[in-house]
């Protein structure tokens, strides 16, 4: 039997008069040689028809979208019209406002921390935070000295022994 | 070009004329590897399918922006890496965006988050509201099966309906032989006939198609 036609027919094709020939002249032959292929071939064009039909509704629900113009236009200068730099202070208007929040107020956290005295890092400070935050000293009982910033992080990282 | 003109360069996000070769995009992807403008360019022509792309695989259109917005980021970060000679520079930007919504998905499934927005992607303005409200129930019951799909399956679907890429374009991007795309497009379709109970209905393919908005800068290539 030519199972050529049978092998792949849910492609997304329809049937053209040659397939139709092609598996009707298969069909016969193997009729002619004793087997009776109708149930498998009836069958088969049956999955065929559901799997064209389902390909087809996809085709219908699965539309395009367009992105928000103003989103492809601040995306684009950010990426181009800006140097690197200063684009860390575009506003980010399409990031949804819980994650614009926590974002600014790390970003300013973060900028507030670094103009902190190294010392203040330590909780013996807490108290004088606010005074250490004016550009005032903290109190301290050994000579100050100025880690560097990998040195005051240390304490924040995992213990890997 | 005065400063006005420029401002007005950046401000054009209209789709890109869709009639650069392969060669054309070669030659921009060479020039963006040092040049702002010419990664603009790229951006303009990638941007819309790499949105389609990530929206399809969330849901809803703040998550899509965000990450399409990572996706350029990281491909401009890392353009320098890139090597043509690999994978096309679509099938790249589609991995990175692959990467990063199976990253967005692992980060959801972790913190269980459960979406408040609707999934709505298409809209029939002259629709009867019955109809309108039988079309939305089937058109959310097929999207929830697609969405409970295995990743890959995912992918295949929405890069073959959505940015209408041929079988040859999607085994580049998903590192797949042209043959193996299409026996899983085949195994998807199947899977989701065996989901949806998915029977024509007499005549059903009988009938014409919906018709569907223009994809001028969807146009396979």
């Amino acid at each position: 039997m030519r199972t050529m036609v049978l092998r792949d027919p849910h492609m997304g094709e329809s049937m053209t008069q040659e397939t139709l020939e092609d598996i009707l002249a298969a069909h016969v032959d193997a009729l002619l040689h004793g087997d009776d292929p109708t149930g498998a071939l009836v069958a088969v064009y049956a999955a065929a028809r559901d799997l064209l039909y389902l390909a087809r509704r996809l085709y219908a629900v699965m539309v395009p979208v367009e992105p928000n113009a103003r989103f492809v236009r601040q995306l684009k200068r950010e990426l181009v019209g800006k140097p690197a730099g200063v684009a860390l202070f575009a506003p980010r208007t399409w990031l949804r406002a819980p994650v614009q929040v926590p974002a600014s107020v790390k970003l300013v956290g973060a900028l507030g921390a670094s103009r902190l005295e190294p010392g203040c890092r330590s909780s013996r400070c807490a108290p004088t935070w606010r005074a250490c935050w004016r550009g005032a000293r903290p109190p301290s009982r050994s000579p100050r000295t100025s880690p560097s910033t990998a040195s005051a992080l240390r304490p924040l990282r995992p213990r890997l022994l | 070009m005065t400063a006005l003109d420029n401002d007005r360069a950046l401000d054009d996000d209209r789709a890109p004329d869709d009639s650069r070769t392969h060669e054309d995009i070669a030659a921009l992807v060479v020039q963006a590897k040092h040049d702002r403008e010419a990664f603009g360019a790229l951006y303009a022509i990638y941007v819309r399918r790499i949105y389609n792309y990530v929206y399809y695989r969330t849901g809803n259109h703040q998550d899509a922006e965000d990450l399409t917005a990572q996706v350029f980021h990281r491909a401009l970060g890392h353009i320098e890496n890139y090597d043509e000679r690999g994978v096309p520079f679509s099938a790249w930007l589609y991995r990175i965006a692959h990467n990063l919504v199976a990253n967005w998905h692992r980060d959801r499934s972790r913190r269980n988050i459960v979406p408040l927005d609707e999934f709505v992607p298409s809209s029939h303005p002259a629709e009867a509201p019955e109809a309108a409200a039988e079309r939305l129930g089937d058109e959310e019951m097929l999207l929830e099966a697609l969405r409970r799909l295995p990743e890959d399956r995912q992918q295949l679907l929405i890069l073959k309906f959505v940015d209408r890429l041929s079988n040859a374009e999607i085994g580049e991007i998903m590192g797949r032989t042209e043959g193996a795309v299409k026996s899983l497009y085949h195994r998807t379709l199947a899977a989701l006939r065996e989901e949806l109970g998915a029977h024509a209905p007499e005549g059903a393919l009988e009938e014409q198609p919906e018709k569907k908005p223009a994809r001028r800068w969807l146009r396979r290539r």
